[in-house]
């Protein structure tokens, strides 16, 4: 729930309950405070037709009835409210009434005034409608103003945010965040520049270790193979010597490789490849097909291929080589002696199928870095990582299944 | 031919220097900036192979300053980066040709020759070896007169493997060198096909078989 709704729901929840209690409140003291008035008149309509009995008449108003009692006669004054029956109108209406008795030239009166209460209880309808109006009306000004003045309050605050969710390590802009007067709009706004430069420059250095560690590795590595192969010069080497050197050669082929492989993944996260337009894949699919065909031959694998004459596409010539040549040898890699491959391109996709045995670890993992499923092998689990990447970069998807002894992994490029 | 090898790994220099002195090059080394520096100043040299990683200075700077004196001067450069942008700022600057570490000194001097042969030997580059005469710009080969025909594996690996006579060659530098940098394969067998087929060839145009099979470390040709 936005931040808004919920200050207005409890502001509403709250003045209309406080509304409620005042109107009940003004009510019944406008009742009381009405009534005390009425019986203030009624008294001193009392007085008057005391005075006018007294001066001998009868006072000419049909509210005021004068009746005779008994000289026993004993009653206190009394205020009470009384239904009359109004003929004229139709119908009943409240009146207030006065009884209380006089005495006259020893003769005892009974006094009985009335009030018609009518036109007070039209004043406390039109009292109460008015402050009930005044209060809507107050209610819904305040929530315009509200909504008027967070708009505007809160726009720095909408702007960071916005800017916020657009924010990736991998493509570090630089990041204008909107001032405010507000205070603490003021320290987000400052909490957050820190936060993202500090984020930035953590992952910036850490791509910068990785590439500087590459690169440094790839020194002590040459050294090493070209160690090993003046050691594989010597004529008089031994069967046993050169299987050792070929194992150690094999192992800083791997060291190479990885650092390689490791670098690669980092240069494309952090986009140092440029897009060219009119690549064509078709071709380059041919060509990886071709130099990979000795190598298909040595698992005597049945090779089938569907690629239409051209197909262009916009694409980094040396990321889209490297993608379809990890694809290939993921084919060959991942398959069995006398299995098959199926390369299927149309304008859609790229579809590369192959024999080969369960990978052993689920689908979704295979695409984590370093997460291989065939543990014997000697790859180190990032050549689906590379492609992963590579699609990512082109934006173009890679899904992967496995079922019946057929991996089936596809590119889609349009998405 | 007159090398400078510039690089700054001290062990890596020494085998480079030993490995070109072997396939019958003259060789000077220099491992810093300044070293090489002087003795660009003082010398003249054909073939330069070019750290671009040094202490002291940016070997790129070098190749510009070289450029500017001795713009006959062939340039290989090598580089930890495998980096497409360094490379191409490497060859428009003047470098030659560029490879990455690590690599096999063997195809360093198949470099080193095609560098050359592009640079001194315009027209003619028909180069004999025991019965055998190669034409790389034709890429033809003739045993004793007669030509053979190979496919253009077969003349590339006959190339590559006379380049580097009397040397033991991996299977992964020839499978590298043919295939490319990033032919990656655990298993080179079939590579024994294609040897297979060249020796064949060549045996039956009436060549010796130089061609030895190492231990299944490699192959080499014998002269």
């Amino acid at each position: 729930m936005k931040l808004l709704n919920q200050t207005n729901r409890i502001y509403l929840y709250s003045t209309g309950a406080t509304m409620l209690v005042m109107l009940i409140s003004i009510f019944f003291i406008l009742k009381t405070v009405i009534k005390e008035e009425l019986d203030e008149q009624l008294t001193q309509k009392a007085t008057v037709a005391v005075e006018i009995l007294e001066s001998g008449t009868l006072p000419n108003d049909p509210f005021t009835i004068i009746e005779t009692v008994g000289p026993h006669y004993q009653s206190p004054d009394i205020f009470t409210d009384t239904l009359i029956y109004n003929s004229s109108e139709g119908e009943t209406e409240l009146f207030r009434k006065l009884v209380t008795t006089t005495t006259i030239d020893q003769n005892k009166y009974r006094i009985t005034l009335l009030s018609s209460e009518l036109e007070w209880q039209d004043l406390i309808m039109v009292l109460t409608i008015i402050f009930i109006v005044a209060v809507l009306l107050s209610i819904l000004g305040s929530f315009r103003l509200n909504k008027y003045l967070s708009s505007k309050i809160w726009e720095p605050f909408f702007y960071n945010l916005n800017l916020l969710k657009k924010f990736s390590v991998k493509q570090p802009a630089d990041l204008e965040f909107s001032t405010s007067r507000i205070d603490e709009f003021q320290q987000l706004k400052e909490t957050i520049e820190k936060l993202t430069a500090r984020v930035s420059k953590d992952y910036r250095l850490l791509k910068e270790f990785t590439e500087n560690a590459s690169h440094e590795f790839q020194t002590p590595v040459s050294i090493i193979i070209t160690k090993l192969d003046s050691l594989m010069q010597q004529e008089q080497l031994s069967k046993h010597d050169a299987e050792k050197l070929n194992s150690i050669r094999h192992a800083a082929n791997r060291i190479s490789r990885l650092t390689k492989d490791t670098l690669l993944l980092t240069k494309i996260e952090s986009r140092q490849f440029s897009v060219e337009s009119n690549i064509n894949l078709a071709a380059v699919l041919s060509q990886q097909v071709g130099l990979h065909h000795e190598i298909f031959q040595t698992k005597h694998l049945n090779i089938q291929i569907s690629i239409p004459e051209s197909f262009s596409i916009n694409a980094n010539p040396t990321l889209l080589e490297k993608m379809l040549s990890n694809l290939l040898s993921n084919a060959f890699k991942h398959n069995v002696d006398h299995g098959w491959i199926k390369i299927n391109l149309n304008s859609k996709k790229l579809i590369v199928e192959n024999s080969g045995p369960d990978p052993g670890i689920p689908v979704n993992e295979l695409f984590d870095r370093y997460k291989k499923g065939f543990q014997s092998s000697s790859s180190f689990g990032l050549g689906l990582a590379i492609i992963q990447e590579i699609a990512v970069f082109h934006r173009w998807l890679v899904d992967y299944s496995y079922d019946n002894s057929r991996h089936l992994i596809t590119v889609h490029f349009n998405i | 031919m007159k090398i400078l090898i510039i690089e700054d790994e001290i062990s890596l220099l020494e085998e480079v220097a030993i490995f070109l002195r072997n396939a019958g090059h003259l060789c000077e080394c220099a491992s810093t900036y300044y070293e090489a520096e002087d003795k660009l100043a003082l010398f003249d040299y054909e073939m330069i192979v070019l750290d671009i990683t040094l202490p002291g200075g940016d070997g790129l700077d070098l190749l510009k300053t070289l450029k500017q004196k001795h713009s006959e001067t062939g340039i290989i450069i090598i580089s930890a980066k495998n980096s497409l942008d360094d490379k191409l700022l490497g060859l428009n600057i003047g470098a030659d040709d560029y490879i990455t570490k690590p690599f096999h000194l063997s195809e360093l001097n198949a470099r080193v020759n095609a560098v050359f042969r592009r640079k001194f030997h315009k027209g003619d580059s028909k180069v004999s070896i025991a019965e055998f005469v190669i034409n790389a710009d034709a890429k033809s080969v003739s045993v004793l007169g007669n030509p053979v025909i190979l496919t253009p594996r077969e003349y590339e690996l006959l190339e590559y493997m006379t380049i580097n006579k009397n040397r033991m060659l991996s299977k992964q530098s020839i499978a590298e060198h043919l295939w490319g940098d990033d032919f990656d394969s655990d298993n080179y067998d079939f590579l024994y096909v294609h040897i297979n087929n060249l020796r064949k060839k060549l045996v039956d145009a009436g060549a010796q078989d130089r061609i030895k099979s190492i231990y299944g470390l490699g192959y080499r040709f014998t002269v």
